[in-house]
């Protein structure tokens, strides 16, 4: 009897695994066999280890007042886009874990099913450990939990306006930005080339595993432009990515082809990204498009920044005016010097005030009410307010009697 | 000492990435998509592409999403709403509401925009799912009988033209369903007529003139038309004697007491189905019915019309069986004490759980959550679509504590309120006591019901719905008839292919559709 595909790839996720804990176990090997300063349990004295276990605190949040004015009704309400806390223990640079928690409305826009009414309640964003050792010429990353998608991750790291919107593809459902699964990265040269693979259960961090599928999601990078501007460091990142995926129970087709430039600098940051849908909405036959382009940049470090950004997403490629067009721009003072040196999974800590006005456009088949024109339609003036920080401190063990 | 990993080590880790890669190129090795096996079984007459087509495997999936919470809280009665749905068409499309407005509100599988909404037309207060059977009698405070809908457990703000092409396509498919005693010119003109009901019912509105469906009691037989009229010729007859007592509590031996009935009320024709079946409940149960009794009176649109111990409980049943798309939820009966000791003014009460509206995904609703509960947004919803808010003096809504989303909506269980039924028009056309006129007269009806509906509300912006409607529609009626009656031509027939495509699935998966439950069955 033939084997089905879900097996076939049951059957290469195993290999997958056992061939990724492989180089980890001989790793373990040479460590146990080659005791050195860095590990812990051979330092019986109280004197500073150099690869000791370190905690650090991190947390987010973006907070917003939004006007909205529709065709049917103005609004306005005050926001929280987003808030976040985490915790990660971590041991030198090569392993460690980290759980972050964000908070969400507890029912969706119309649903009375919530906690308490409608309450924002804390759950996983992300939740997983990690081994990251160097190996021949570059570093390898294991990830495995509640682990960042791929690509999401990728293209965030140029992109600065989280708070103003998330990137297109996580914006248009294209992609969710955290799953269960695992992840393998290899960066070269310092990150010059990297490629990493995420296999995930590709339901997202709402929805646990509803088939025997899993979503296989590759992404190269390569960044041939590191140079120094005005004293500190830029990169320019060109990034694909491919996924094989299926979503719900019947296992809808759900692949995405992505495409991605992005530059990052301390003050300046730019982009665009592309997404092709094949499967979308759980529809295996619908197609669907994004493409997006965005830059913000310190213009008077630091009490005057401006933002730009643009993003389209044609829900099905076959009809017209099935596009959701958003432009948004505005201005931005960073309340805080920013520091690099301080850069964590979040970036550097941060308290900026956006002030700004976003257009959504909806076309006329992309309505919710198809054929109402401008039943969707929104402008919306914003003042959001974005912090972020992060704390570590070194928390090695320390024998009895030893100096605090 | 550094720790280095050997060349080795490093070229199987990347082996792995791309081989991965390559995996992922290989269309054969994509887990998207999977096909069951030759052999699997369909059901006769339906076609192998039907049912494993792209829509097939969406309808599988939506189905799902939509009655997941169902599945995992009552698993077995929801594996039994979904045998109900595969039994008829009429069940299916009663079953269904929210892959209708799935398929009006999002791109895909079908593309049927408006001329005739505007984005305040957007927010008018719908009946949410209205058809034949939910239209019902009533028999309201001052004692006259009233035609009105009577099922709002769909209800929301959206686009008015939604509920027009619903109750149509609910005509549709009884027309198809009878298609041996309704020519196929019948059937059209009976869809029109719902229509043509409505928006001459606006326009009569706009004009200050309303059609009354309230009757003195005795005349509505004569004055209701033929099938309303023998609806409420039999909520008159039976609602006099009490009917619902005698069946659901009726008098112990020494007709001192009334007790509950614990059994099988009516056998259902539908393996795995219940039709009308009563179950003593738990002691969790009762604790969980009497705390939303103690909450319920002071939703009552006028409290001082009971007294005190109107509402002391005197026996409980949960009732199984009932509805299609609510079969699973807990139903309870509650018999009351009225308002004196005598047993014959005793009250049968109904509460049945609320689940949530559709979503309308995309549709701006900024103050759309108005309410505390999902039993007060039925209930506000009623009294605002019905023709008085005391259509039914006992309807109010509890829920079963400040931070539980469990709520009911509360009504009076009388044989007053009776609802149209959809198997016994057909019997009734299958042996001559109807004829085709009658029913296209009842779809005549129904539109303007939905109309009067639509009329007495404000939107979600405050604004009377009959202006927007009435704008929107902007003296174009018959344009708007046409657009709705091509909509049902087109979406009717696809329904009947999703009704094939459901059967299939359920022969395929199981009454379970495959879902994978979180946990075990208890």
């Amino acid at each position: 009897m033939p084997l089905s595909s879900a097996y076939k790839r049951s059957i290469l996720c195993c290999a997958a695994s056992l061939l990724t804990l492989w180089p980890a176990t001989l790793f373990a090997r040479t460590s146990k066999d080659a005791p050195s300063s860095e590990v812990t349990e051979s330092e019986p004295s109280g004197a500073p280890n150099a690869a000791g276990l370190t905690f650090t605190g991190f947390g987010q949040v973006f907070a917003s007042y939004d006007f909205t004015s529709t065709e049917a009704e103005d609004f306005n309400a005050f926001n929280l886009r987003r808030a976040e806390l985490g915790l990660g223990l971590r041991k030198g640079e090569k392993a460690g874990f980290l759980v972050n928690l964000e908070a969400v409305r507890s029912a969706g826009p119309r649903s009375y099913f919530g906690v308490d009414n409608n309450s924002l309640v804390m759950r996983v964003k992300h939740g997983f450990g990690f081994y990251a050792p160097a190996i021949g010429p570059g570093r390898l990353t294991l990830r495995g939990g509640m682990i960042p998608d791929v690509w999401v991750e990728t293209v965030e790291q140029g992109y600065d306006i989280r708070a103003i919107a998330p990137i297109m593809a996580e914006e248009g459902g294209l992609y969710v930005s955290s799953d269960l699964g695992g992840s393998i990265g290899y960066a070269l040269w310092d990150g010059f080339l990297e490629a990493r693979v995420g296999l995930t259960n590709g339901e997202g961090r709402n929805q646990f595993e509803l088939n025997t599928g899993k979503n296989t999601t590759a992404v190269v990078s390569v960044r041939p432009l590191r140079f120094d501007l005005r004293g500190e460091g830029a990169t320019l990142g060109v990034h694909a990515s491919y996924r094989d995926g299926s979503l719900g129970t019947s296992s809808r087709a759900n692949h995405r082809i992505s495409a991605a430039l992005t530059f990052a600098h301390l003050r300046h940051f730019g982009g665009a990204e592309f997404t092709q849908a094949n499967g979308f909405q759980g529809q295996s036959s619908l197609q669907a498009r994004g493409v997006s382009a965005w830059a913000n940049s310190a213009l008077y470090p630091t009490w005057l920044g401006a933002y730009a950004r643009f993003s389209r997403v044609q829900q099905d490629i076959t009809t017209q005016g099935s596009e959701i067009t958003r432009i948004q721009a505005g201005l931005y003072a960073d309340l805080i010097q920013p520091d690099n040196a301080e850069r964590s999974i979040f970036g550097f800590p941060r308290l900026r005030l956006y002030a700004g006005y976003a257009r959504e456009r909806f076309g006329e088949n992309a309505e919710a009410i198809t054929g109402v024109d401008g039943a969707s339609d929104a402008h919306i003036i914003s003042a959001t307010l974005s912090a972020r920080g992060a704390a570590a401190f070194d928390a090695t063990p320390r024998a009895a009697g030893s100096t605090p | 000492m550094n720790r280095t990993i050997s060349l080795t080590n490093t070229v199987c880790v990347i082996a792995i990435v791309f081989s991965l890669l390559a995996c992922s190129s290989v269309p054969g090795c994509s887990n998207a998509d999977p096909k069951p096996s030759d052999d699997a079984p369909i059901p006769e007459g339906i076609s192998r592409e039907l049912a494993t087509d792209d829509r097939a495997g969406w309808l599988r999936d939506r189905t799902i999403e939509d009655n997941r919470d169902l599945l995992e809280r009552y698993r077995p009665l929801t594996e039994g709403k979904f045998r109900k749905m595969a039994s008829s068409p009429y069940n299916y499309f009663r079953g269904t509401a929210n892959i209708y407005l799935r398929d009006m509100t999002q791109p895909g599988f079908h593309d049927f925009p408006t001329s005739f909404g505007t984005p305040e037309a957007s927010h008018v207060l719908l009946v949410g799912d209205p058809h034949p059977e939910n239209i019902g009698s009533y028999r309201s405070a001052d004692d006259k009988m009233i035609i009105d809908f009577n099922d709002f457990d769909g209800s929301t703000y959206g686009a008015y033209h939604l509920d027009v092409r619903r109750l149509a396509l609910g005509y549709y498919v009884l027309g198809e369903m009878n298609a041996d005693h309704m020519s196929p010119e019948q059937r059209a003109a009976m869809v029109r007529a719902v229509v043509q009901g409505y928006v001459d019912e606006i326009a009569r509105q706009k004009a200050g003139q309303k059609t009354s469906f309230v009757y003195e009691r005795g005349l509505g037989e004569r004055q209701a038309g033929v099938i309303l009229g023998d609806l409420i010729r039999r909520a008159e007859r039976d609602g006099d004697i009490r009917e619902e007592l005698d069946e659901y509590a009726p008098l112990a031996d020494d007709k001192q007491s009334r007790v509950m009935f614990y059994g099988i009320f009516e056998e259902s024709d539908v393996e795995g189905v219940i039709r009308d079946q009563l179950f003593k409940p738990t002691d969790e149960e009762v604790a969980r019915v009497e705390q939303w009794m103690r909450a319920y009176p002071k939703t009552l649109v006028d409290r001082g019309a009971f007294s005190e111990d109107a509402f002391v409980i005197k026996g409980i049943s949960r009732r199984l069986g009932a509805g299609v798309s609510s079969y699973p939820v807990q139903r309870y009966y509650v018999l009351t004490d009225g308002e004196s000791d005598s047993l014959e003014d005793d009250l049968l009460i109904e509460l049945k759980e609320i689940l949530d509206p559709p979503p309308l995904e995309g549709l701006p609703a900024f103050k759309v959550r108005e309410f505390g509960s999902n039993g007060e947004r039925v209930v506000r919803a009623q009294r605002a679509l019905q023709h008085t808010e005391t259509n039914d003096p006992l309807l109010g809504w509890s829920a079963s504590g400040d931070a539980s989303p469990l709520s009911v909506r509360v009504r009076h269980r009388t044989k007053y309120q009776k609802g149209v039924d959809v198997a016994r028009i057909s019997e009734e056309l299958a042996e001559g006591e109807i004829t085709p006129e009658d029913v296209i007269e009842l779809a005549t009806q129904s539109g303007i019901l939905l109309a009067a509906s639509h009329a007495r509300t404000e939107t979600l912006q405050g604004k009377p719905a009959i202006e927007v409607i009435d704008a929107a529609l902007a003296s174009d009626t018959a344009g708007f008839v046409d657009e709705t009656v091509s909509f049902v031509e087109s979406y009717g027939p696809s329904m009947f292919d999703d009704f094939d495509r459901f059967r299939a699935m359920v022969s395929l998966y199981g009454t379970t559709l495959g879902y994978r439950f979180d946990r075990p069955m208890e």
